[in-house]
């Protein structure tokens, strides 16, 4: 927590990132690490299947709050996990906001973390909003092309990594799913209390 | 003024220190001209709400009536055969087959992303657009004619959202409400109840199931494996009354491939393991564990009425949920209820 409270919303991160360097990792945080969401899709229900109570849980959604809204690679690549926002047109502006809370309903801090890129841009005419735009649909294009991939759980169980060099070459890493034999087997649980 | 009856002087005695005591079946209560028809509105928001909700008549007799379902197909498999329909069943059927015909017409658009045709709102606008004219027919007398406006929104909202494009526990629930409210209307008796679901139940499945696939609905406040299924909680209920008590069929049987292949069209528990095999990838305990843990129960009485407690506290005790359900002269909202011991 110490950690993650001195980051900016805004964090810089050198590229590349790899595991030889595990002090260099940074995570930014998405429309998914929050309380509401959580008790929607599951997390809450594991944890308190996992372990008993809701306490892990808490103190996850806690962290969350900390986490950083976005990341800026080598000072010319912006990224987050949804899109952008009418409210913002500087990155000072996202540096201002008060993160430390709740993913709300509205505003900035809601649209960096929920904004679907769309094909069509309009409205938001400025310079550097315009090279976040640019930016945007240089990803999506490298994006469309693993698209057919990632449709997972009905099509096949795939995730994908986009990795910078250090002259911000682009490559796309598709992973497969673990073969069965080396998953093991989810170990059998006693049924919900309810068929006892 | 309304008042309310607790719950514990209807329910079973077997109540245990934490858990609900069994769910019993209820008759549903008739209503009785004069009738005071509205447009249902919704009215739950807390848990607080939730409490008063399960805590009223109308509480008690809709989950009721979801056991009594339930109990009325014990041992029945889907094509025993029922009593000739009557006028109702005859138009709800009708109606289902309609609803899938325009699948046919209304074909998906070419989309990239993983979930939402918008093809659906297609199919949606023309369910809002002829639904009124679905109704008339079921509705008999001059007197019941304007249940119309009652009826309509919960039966609007029985296929999923046009918006989201998605469907899930909510939107079947409303599908049990609608049945519900015709049964207070004294359209549905219950006589009718295995037909009900042997047939009407099972179309409305089929159809849902077509909607899904053909139009890849988003799975609505699905808890992914933390849940039941993605879309479905009641064929499980009434499915697993089916299988109760058969000679050799056990909750484990759903892992055998024969017996799916070969019973699903008789039994609804085996058509939704079966479902869920075919559209996800990889192996079933790791895409569906509690169906899997579920499969360990020794008899399908148990997870007949497992089914029955977790439905109750997993969707009907759910504020996102209910927060959606609707409230009207059928199902009635109390203000405040007063609980006593008779």
């Amino acid at each position: 927590m110490e950690i993650l409270v001195e980051e900016s919303n805004v964090q810089r991160v050198d590229a590349p990132v790899t595991v030889r360097y595990p002090d260099r990792i940074t995570l930014i945080r998405g429309n998914h690490e929050s309380r509401q969401i959580t008790q929607v899709y599951g997390f809450y229900d594991e944890c308190l299947r996992k372990y008993g109570s809701v306490n892990v849980w808490r103190y996850c959604t806690d962290i969350f709050d900390f986490l950083s809204l976005s990341a800026l690679i080598e000072n010319k690549i912006f990224s987050v996990h949804g899109g952008l926002s009418p409210a913002i047109t500087t990155l000072d502006q996202i540096r201002t906001i008060d993160r430390k809370q709740e993913v709300p309903h509205d505003g900035a801090m809601c649209d960096l973390l929920w904004s679907d890129p769309e094909d069509v841009v309009d409205g938001w005419a400025d310079d550097i909003t315009n090279k976040l735009v640019v930016e945007l649909e240089k990803i999506r294009y490298g994006l469309s092309l693993v698209q057919p991939h990632l449709d997972s759980e009905r099509c096949g169980n795939v995730a994908a990594i986009l990795e910078l060099d250090e002259n911000l070459n682009k490559q796309f890493r598709v992973f497969d799913a673990a073969p069965h034999e080396a998953r093991g087997v989810p170990s059998k649980k006693p049924a919900p209390d309810y068929f006892l | 003024m309304e008042i309310s009856a607790p719950a514990h002087n209807l329910l079973d005695a077997e109540v245990g220190p934490d858990l609900p005591s069994v769910l019993q079946p209820l008759p549903v209560p008739r209503a009785i001209p004069p009738y005071h028809f509205e447009t249902p509105t919704k009215r739950i928001s807390s848990p607080d709400d939730i409490r008063r909700f399960h805590f009223s008549a109308a509480g008690l007799h809709f989950l009721g009536f979801v056991a009594a379902l339930s109990h009325s197909v014990r041992g029945r498999k889907i094509s025993d055969p029922v009593p000739p329909f009557s006028q109702t069943l005859t138009f709800l059927l009708s109606l289902l087959q309609t609803l899938t015909s325009w699948i046919d017409e209304i074909p998906p658009l070419p989309h990239p992303a993983r979930y939402g045709n918008p093809a659906y709102r297609s199919w949606h606008a023309r369910l809002s657009a002829e639904a009124p004219a679905f109704l008339c027919p079921i509705l008999t007398s001059d007197e019941l004619l304007p249940a119309k406006d009652e009826l309509l929104p919960y039966l609007l909202d029985s296929f999923g959202n046009a918006f989201r494009i998605d469907y899930g526990t909510g939107h079947e629930t409303n599908f049990a409400a609608f049945l519900y409210c015709l049964a207070r209307l004294s359209l549905i008796r219950e006589e009718d109840y295995p037909a009900l679901v042997t047939r009407v139940f099972v179309a409305y499945l089929e159809l849902m199931r077509r909607l899904q696939t053909t139009y890849s609905l988003e799975p609505a406040g699905s808890h992914g494996v933390w849940g039941l299924d993605d879309y479905h909680f009641l064929p499980f209920i009434l499915g697993s009354a089916q299988l109760i008590d058969h000679k050799y069929m056990k909750p484990k049987s759903i892992h055998n491939q024969d017996i799916l292949d070969n019973f699903s069209h008789e039994y609804m528990y085996l058509a939704c393991v079966a479902f869920v095999k075919k559209v996800k990838k990889g192996v079933f305990a790791e895409h569906s564990p509690m169906l899997d843990d579920i499969s360990a129960v020794p008899t399908w009485s148990k997870v007949n009425s497992g089914m029955l407690k977790m439905y109750k506290a997993e969707v009907l005790e759910k504020v996102p949920i209910m927060q959606h359900f609707l409230f009207g002269s059928l199902i009635k909202w109390y203000h405040f209820c007063l609980s006593f011991v008779i």
